[in-house]
Formats: C-alpha cells, sequence, structure tokens
C-alpha cells in the first residue's frame, strides 16, 4: 500500500467525475427525480372512495347507519335498488365496493341486543382488481360502521350490555396522519445509495479494461490494494455527498419528520453505501465490459433494493422462499432502519442488528472485490 | 554488450483454447537493441508483449515458478514482478491516456503511480513535453489530441520511469505518416542516447526498415528473425522491375503469373511489374524484359510466404456499357461541413472507365467523408457527383444499380453462413443466378454453410467482395478494403481487383497504406480535407526527386507534399 499512489489514484478518480456529466447525473440529478418522483407521484394514501349501497330492509335503523356511512369524508355514496344494479356498478369501475344490507338486519340486530341468539350480517363487497383500494374501501367502511354503534351506544339509544358492547379504537402509531410519503421518502435513501454506490461503480472498473487504461496501470508500481482503496475512497465521498444532498431534500423540503439521531442514520447510511461499492466493483472487477456490469448491477443492485426491500412490498406478506431471499438483502436492513430512525426515533435494537448485517455484507464484498483484483490480467 | 531481456521456449495457450497462441519463441535483446515485431492482425504480437511485462503468465510457470522462459536483467517478470516493473517502460495499445484528463494531469498520474520524486518532476517534465512537441498543449485534455499528439503523450507516460527496456504496442495504429516518421525518430535517439532496448509491435510491415532487427511472427509462431539490411541482401539478384512501358501492364502482370516462369511475387508499382523470383536461374531464364533493382523488406516477406497464396480464377465478365464521356465517375466540388468543420474541402476529380483510382491520406483526412458522399450515404452540403452520368442525388436508384460496395470490416451479417450473406444480396439486388454461380471464383465452396463471423480474415474479405459484386456493377468502391489484413491475403487481393480492372471495371478505393497506393492508376492525395494534388504514382514520385531522396517512395512523396503544402 502506498498513500500517495491511493492520493493520485482518488484524484484522478475525481477528474473524472467531474468531467463525465454521466457521473453528476447518477449521483445528483437521478436521485432528485427519484425523490420527486416518490415525493408527489406514487401516493398509497387513498382520500376518498365511491362506495355503493343496497338497503333491502329499508328500515329507519339501517336509514342511520347509512346515514353515519354517507357522513364520513372518506366515503361516497352511490344508492342502488339491488345488489345486481351494484355489481354492474362496480364492473364498470363506477365504485369500488359496495355494501349489501339484508331484508331483516334491523330484526336480527334487536334480537342480539336483547340478549337473545343471532347474527346480524352486512356483506361487504369489494373490487379485488385493485387491491389497495379494495383494503381502503372494505376497512373504511367498517371503520365507519364500528364508530356508528359506538356513537349510538355513547348516547345510550342502543343497550348493547356490558359484554356484548362494541368498542374499537383506530389510531395509527409513528405515521399518526398515515402519509405514505412519510414512509416511502426516507426509505427510498436505499435505492439512491443502490445508485451511486452499485450503478455508478459498476461501470468504473470495467471502463479502465475496456479504455486500455487497466494494463498500463498494472505495468506502474500500483498494487491492488491501491486501486480498489482509491475506488472505495473516491465512491465513497461521492455517495456520502449524495446522501447528504438527498437527506436535505427530504428533511426540509418535503418537511418529513425526523425523531431519530443524525449520527445513527449516517452511520447506518455510511455502512449500507459500502456495501453497495463492494458489490459495483465486484461486478464491474469480474466482468470487464461495462454494459454487462451495468445490466447486471441493474439486476442485482438496483431492483432488489426497490422490489425485496419492504419499500413497495412488505416483506412480511411475501411467500417464504422470498422473505427467505429478503434474508440476504442488505437494502431490507437498510430500510427498516432508516423508516424507524425517521418515524419512531432511534430503536437501538434495530440500529445495531441493521450495522452488524451491513458490516458483514460490506465485507464480505470487499474481500469478494479485492480477491477478483489481479495484479495481472491473468494469474495462477 | 549486456543481454537486457532473454526469451527461451516461451509458450503460451489461452484456457479453453486448442491452438497455442505463442508457440516456442526465443529470442534475446541487448542494451540500446530495436527490434520491431512484426506480423499480421492476430500472429499473437499483443500476447507475446504482454507476456513479456509479466500481464499474462505463460504456460506452466504455475506449476514450476523457478522454470521462467523469460528474464529481464536477471529477473522473471513472474516472479519478481515489483522488480521487473521498475525496468520496463509498456505502452499498451491506444495508449493507455485517461481521456477526461489533460496532457500535464495524465503525466502528473503515471509520475505518482510509478513513484518519481517530486523535486526531480519539473525537470522531468520539461524534458518529455520538450522532446514530444506537448508543450503547448498541457491544459488540454488527452481526448481531444490528434492521434500523433496521443501517441507522444502515451510515450511520454512510458518513459517517466526511465525504463531499461520499452514494450510498445501498435503505436502507430491511427498515426498519420509525419507524426509516425517523428515518433520513430523519438524512439530511435532514445534508445540510442540512454541504451534503452525497444521492441515495437507493429502489422504495418514497411515499419521494420526503420529498425536494425526484426521478429516476424504468423499464427504464434516465429517465422523468421534478423537483420533488416541483411535479410534485404540476401534477396540480391530476385527483385526485378519486369516489362516495358508499352506493355499493357494488367495483362501483363496476369501473363507471368504463371508457374513456368518461377514467380514468387508480383505486383504493379506504378508504371511497372516488381518482380520476385523464386532462385536465381528462374531470374535468368525470364524472356522478357527486366531491370534489376534493390530489394526491399516486403520483397522477403513475399518470398517467405509464398506457399500461403491462393490461385485466382480470371473468369470474370467483361463490362461492355461504357459511360458518357467515358467517365464512371466523377466528383465536382464535393464539400462537406460539420457546423465550423470542413471535413471535405471542395473535392473534384474524374475516374476513367477501367481505370483504379485511389483517395489515398492518413485517418481524418477526409477520404471516408468524400467516399460516403460519393455511395450517398451521407449528403454533401455543396457540389455533386455522377456515377456512370447518373447524379448520386437526383437520379439514385439508377446510380445505385452501376456500383458495388465493399465497407470497411466488410460489413457482413457474422451470424449468417456464407451462403445466406450471399442470397441476402442476391436479393437486396434483385440478381437471378444461382449461389455456385456467384461465388465461383471465389474459392469459397468449402465454406458455404460456415458462419461468416468464424471465416478465415482472407475468406471474410473474399466473401465481402463477391457480395459487393452479385451484380456484375461496372464501378466498384472500396473502403480501406486491406486494413488488418497480412500481406499475402492483401496481395491476392489485389490481384483479384486487377482482374477486374483488366474486364473494365472502375475502381475507386481509399487507404491508407502508402505502398497499396502504387496499384493504383491515379491517386488524389488528401490531407486535412483538402486534396492537395492528383497525379499517377511515378509522377508523385518524380515530383519529389532530390538529391537526398534518389528513389523516394510513396510515404517519402506523401510526406514531403505535406510539407510543401504546409
Amino acid at each position: 500500500m502506498n498513500l500517495n499512489i491511493i492520493k493520485a489514484l482518488v484524484k484522478k478518480e475525481f477528474k473524472q467525475i467531474i468531467r463525465d456529466n454521466s457521473s453528476i447525473l447518477i449521483a445528483f440529478v437521478m436521485p432528485l427525480v427519484l425523490l420527486f418522483l416518490f415525493g408527489f407521484g406514487i401516493n398509497f394514501d387513498t382520500n376518498t372512495v365511491k362506495i355503493g349501497i343496497v338497503d333491502n330492509d329499508c328500515t329507519t335503523f339501517t336509514k342511520d347507519i347509512i346515514q353515519s356511512l354517507n357522513g364520513t369524508k372518506y366515503l361516497d355514496c352511490t344508492f342502488y335498488k339491488t345488489s345486481k344494479q351494484a355489481d354492474n356498478a362496480l364492473l364498470d369501475g363506477k365504485i369500488r365496493a359496495y355494501l349489501t344490507i339484508p331484508v331483516n338486519f334491523t330484526r336480527e340486530f334487536k334480537k342480539k341486543i336483547s340478549g337473545n341468539y343471532a347474527k346480524p350480517k352486512i356483506q361487504i363487497v369489494t373490487d379485488g382488481a385493485e387491491p389497495n383500494t379494495a383494503k381502503y374501501a372494505s376497512s373504511y367502511i367498517q371503520g365507519a360502521i364500528l364508530s356508528f354503534f359506538e356513537y349510538k351506544n355513547a348516547e345510550g339509544s342502543i343497550k348493547t350490555g356490558k359484554n356484548g358492547g362494541i368498542k374499537t379504537q383506530i389510531r395509527s402509531f409513528y405515521n399518526p396522519s398515515l402519509k405514505s410519503t412519510y414512509f416511502i421518502l426516507p426509505s427510498s435513501l436505499s435505492i439512491i445509495i443502490t445508485l451511486t454506490g452499485t450503478i455508478l461503480t459498476a461501470l468504473v472498473v470495467a471502463r479502465e479494461w475496456e479504455r486500455g487504461t487497466m494494463e498500463a496501470l498494472l505495468t506502474t508500481e500500483m498494487s491492488k490494494a491501491d486501486f480498489v482503496l482509491s475506488k472505495y475512497i473516491a465512491y465513497f465521498i461521492l455517495g456520502f455527498l449524495s446522501v447528504i444532498f438527498c437527506l436535505f431534500f427530504i428533511i426540509f423540503i418535503f418537511k418529513v419528520p425526523f425523531y431519530g439521531s443524525y449520527i445513527a442514520l449516517f452511520t447506518v447510511s455510511a455502512f449500507f453505501l459500502l456495501t453497495g461499492i463492494g458489490a459495483g466493483l465486484f461486478i464491474s472487477t469480474v466482468l470487464k465490459d461495462q454494459f454487462t456490469s451495468s445490466q447486471m448491477a441493474g439486476t442485482i443492485g438496483f431492483m432488489p433494493s426497490m422490489m425485496l426491500s419492504g419499500l413497495i412490498y412488505e416483506i412480511d406478506s411475501t411467500p417464504i422462499f422470498i422473505r427467505f431471499l429478503c434474508f440476504f438483502i442488505p437494502a431490507r436492513y437498510y430500510v427498516s432502519a432508516v423508516s424507524s430512525l425517521f418515524l419512531s426515533g432511534v430503536i437501538l435494537k434495530t440500529v445495531i442488528s441493521t450495522l452488524i448485517f451491513m458490516l458483514i455484507f460490506s465485507f464480505l464484498t470487499g474481500f469478494l472485490t479485492f480477491k477478483a483484483t489481479k495484479e495481472r490480467i491473468e494469474e495462477c | 554488450m549486456n543481454e537486457l531481456l532473454v526469451v527461451k521456449n516461451l509458450n503460451k495457450t489461452f484456457v479453453g483454447e486448442k491452438n497455442s497462441s505463442i508457440s516456442n519463441i526465443s529470442f534475446n535483446l541487448k542494451e540500446g537493441e530495436k527490434l520491431s515485431l512484426i506480423g499480421p492482425d492476430g500472429a499473437g504480437k499483443t500476447t507475446l508483449l504482454r507476456l513479456l511485462s509479466g500481464l499474462l503468465l505463460p504456460d506452466g510457470i504455475c506449476e514450476n515458478k523457478e522454470n521462467s522462459p523469460v528474464y529481464i536483467s536477471g529477473f522473471s517478470p513472474y516472479s519478481n514482478l515489483n522488480e521487473v516493473k521498475k525496468l520496463i517502460g509498456y505502452m499498451p495499445q491506444r495508449f493507455g491516456l485517461y481521456e477526461d484528463l489533460t496532457v500535464m494531469e495524465n503525466l502528473e498520474l503515471y509520475a505518482d503511480l510509478k513513484n518519481i520524486e517530486k523535486s526531480k518532476r519539473e525537470e522531468l517534465f520539461e524534458t518529455l513535453l520538450k522532446f514530444s512537441g506537448l508543450a503547448d498543449f498541457t491544459k488540454r485534455t488527452a481526448g481531444a489530441l490528434s492521434g500523433g499528439m496521443k501517441q507522444k503523450l502515451g510515450l511520454s507516460c512510458t518513459l517517466l520511469s526511465r525504463p531499461k527496456i520499452l514494450f510498445l504496442d501498435e503505436p502507430s495504429v491511427g498515426v498519420d505518416p509525419v507524426s509516425r516518421r517523428d515518433l520513430i525518430e523519438i524512439t530511435e535517439k532514445l534508445a540510442h542516447e540512454n541504451k534503452i532496448g525497444v521492441i515495437w509491435a507493429t502489422s504495418y510491415l514497411d515499419e521494420a526498415k526503420f529498425f536494425k532487427n526484426y521478429l516476424l511472427l504468423d499464427e504464434g509462431r516465429k517465422i523468421s528473425q534478423g537483420c533488416v539490411s541483411d535479410t534485404e541482401k540476401s534477396m540480391k539478384g530476385l527483385v526485378f522491375y519486369s516489362g516495358n512501358k508499352s506493355d499493357k501492364k494488367r495483362t501483363f502482370l496476369n501473363k507471368i503469373l504463371k508457374d513456368e516462369y518461377g514467380i514468387t511475387d508480383a505486383t504493379i508499382e506504378g508504371d511497372r511489374v516488381r518482380t520476385v523470383f523464386k532462385d536465381l536461374v528462374s531470374a535468368q531464364n525470364f524472356p522478357f524484359d527486366k531491370e534489376e533493382t534493390e530489394p526491399v523488406f516486403e520483397d522477403f516477406i513475399m518470398y517467405t510466404f509464398k506457399d500461403k497464396k491462393h490461385k485466382i480464377d480470371e473468369s470474370v465478365r467483361n463490362i461492355e456499357v461504357s459511360p458518357p464521356d467515358n467517365i464512371a465517375i466523377e466528383a465536382i466540388g464535393l464539400t462537406k461541413r460539420y457546423g465550423n468543420f470542413i471535413a471535405a474541402n471542395n473535392i473534384s476529380f474524374k475516374v476513367k472507365k477501367g481505370e483504379i483510382f485511389g483517395l489515398l491520406g492518413p485517418n481524418g483526412a477526409g477520404k471516408s467523408t468524400t467516399f460516403k458522399m460519393l455511395c450517398s450515404l451521407i449528403k454533401p452540403t455543396e457540389g455533386k457527383s455522377t456515377i456512370f452520368g447518373f447524379d448520386i442525388q437526383k437520379q439514385p436508384q439508377e446510380a445505385k444499380k452501376n456500383f458495388g460496395y465493399m465497407a470497411q470490416k466488410f460489413s457482413l451479417f457474422g451470424n449468417l453462413s456464407v451462403r445466406q450473406n450471399v442470397e441476402f444480396f442476391m436479393g437486396v439486388y434483385n440478381v437471378k443466378r444461382s449461389v455456385q454461380e456467384v461465388i465461383k471464383g471465389y474459392d469459397l465452396e468449402k465454406y458455404i454453410n460456415r458462419n461468416a463471423s468464424s471465416l478465415p480474415l482472407g475468406y471474410k474479405q473474399r466473401l465481402a467482395l463477391c457480395c459487393a459484386l452479385v451484380h456484375d456493377p461496372p464501378v466498384l468502391f472500396l473502403d480501406e478494403p486491406t486494413s488488418g489484413v497480412d500481406p499475402v491475403i492483401r496481395r491476392e487481393f489485389w490481384m483479384r481487383i486487377n482482374n477486374l480492372v483488366k474486364h473494365k471495371t472502375s475502381v475507386l478505393v481509399t487507404t491508407h497504406f502508402m505502398d497499396e497506393a502504387q496499384f493504383c492508376d491515379k491517386i488524389a492525395l488528401c490531407y486535412k480535407g483538402k486534396i492537395l494534388v492528383t497525379d499517377t504514382p511515378d509522377n508523385l514520385k518524380n515530383s519529389v526527386k532530390s538529391e537526398k531522396l534518389k528513389h523516394p517512395s510513396m510515404e517519402d512523396a506523401f510526406i514531403e507534399i505535406i510539407r510543401r503544402a504546409s
């Protein structure tokens, strides 16, 4: 190892980054585009759901229930005479769900509150083609009905008795306003770090081979440790600047509340970045071809950090095999650590376990990269 | 004098390949000795240099580290790589420069990488910049330098550590002849003053004459090795100019290439035919006019490779149609501008029927631009051109029927078979003949079902020519037809063209091989977008004759004409 050589190589790398627009584009412009996309473009919240109502019972009691449904700002109700009509409306996409109140509902209900055995039922039909909205629709409706009973209970007009009383309280922890951007934006840091960490570094060693400079470097006094370290240092600095840049946007422009500790956030991000750089350099060193490397980095770096990190799909709701696969995706640990740092403050257990995983991954990729780097074009 | 480099029984077979890339090479190099490593593309030159500099490992070295086939000043590049790195300067193809960095930044980077003391740098940089003539361009990025300047910068970076031995891999590719001459002179001087050993790998045979010794490589084997001047002397009495000026040179050439005359090589050089005999007896018994001349190194190469040659079928269709005024191709004031840059400036010339017309010049001279305008691949900014009287802009369909085009690098469909390639071009030109008939005379039958990409280079070239000629065009365009092809295949190619021209095909060819230009009836010298002069090869050579240059070569003529123009 020779510090002068490393310094010269890092300097060279930065000059190349500054003069080659594509590096700046990947490190700063692309993340910004992604942030805006996630901040404004993707929204998992639903504000008003259009639903249909079919009331076959037509009593004052059911009218009351419907009244309360219509009263919430989350539901926009349309009335249908028969379930058939509501079905058609659902098919046409005019409504996302409908509820049917069967004949005898009121009678059943009264039987129940007077202590007899009875099952008053309301049917909710949702449009499964849009699972997200369907989920929202059904839970909104359920919520509205529950709060109706609660109100009646409190008012005293319906006595449900001690044990049969319906009492619910819905409250969301950590994301009180239930804004999905508060979760998505911090978690998208994993994609952004993968961009500079893996996609950009996947190009840099291959570029040296393609442009014939690697051959020239190999005949100088540079050792392979010098080479690998200089790449690590240069892209770590660049990646870290990109992280700071994006955090500024997330916290000050998008105004996502931050409850955790900056030191914890930067430490976790730094180690995740090291993991990414290691993976990118390893791909590049082995493949020696910019095109294949970038394809490979996209497939094994970028896609998992988007799909399998819990950013878009909840890991616990994926099939067993995928869940097993997620165990090896560093981004998954990072996403959970960052979102908890942002939304709920420092949870030492999460931070430490994440750090341990990151250490293992970054050591592993670094070791592989070093092993794959050769002092000659081929070795024994 | 000490042996600087000792190579003994060097072998290299790449993993997964049947044939060895380097087989059983041995040679030595002394201090200050200059050696040209010559051979066609794929001969193993780069592999050999990489082996010598320790970038690749020879066969068997992993099993037995002690038994090194290469020693540089007593160090093996396989077990003592760090010592060897201090002794060698290796300049890879494309010079190993960082194109985003400036001249000075490249120098500084390599100085850091080679651990040059800071105090010594200023003086060192100054010397190197002075010798390379780059002192005024230190702030320019390497990517913006011309080929010749890049080459000098690459060499400067290599020289920073004051190596004892220089390995230069194809330093002259993409460099104009003037810069090439410069670089060779610089290298000679350096080697002489500092006793540096030099190995200069090149596929341009004519470069061998600039160095004292040569090593000729083909298919990984050493074909011959020795001193260039001795080798030339050994050919004495075998090389003649034959035929007299009244003979039709192309017919005469075909006539003498029969076995009974014992000729190993014959080629048109201006007005005469250069003839190499296989022995003195054949030379004596030759029944036509002849005049002895000084042998050159290429004669020797052709003599060495005499068994590699192919017989050429002479059955070529006569071109019966005649263009108006007998002018097959005409360019009138062709100009192409890209913004402020003029790629081709007011190019005008005429090519008669049955003539070979050459556009000669270094890379970037505007040959290809002119060429592409003539074939209507790009639109001229000004001017017009005609083929057989048809304006290529106004009547492109008629004009295109009249020419065949063979592009640089052959542009064949690599994953189609020979038959499919031919069938495709027949379809494009609506030719109603059998494939067998079309490929007759090209000796392609045995490869008919093989993919074009896997053909040997010579066959690829033949197939490309065959495809360009499926529709029997009276005009043939050849764009750098012989780059990267070995001299024997080149000769064979020109024999085919000779046949076509004898039967009145008109040919327009671009080339940067100076010696190849001899084959043309007329040459236009292109330089920086302009035609400097248009004349016959002999007239061009004679125009630069002087006391100093009694027998100027085509390259001498070219360099002299450019010097006078600027």
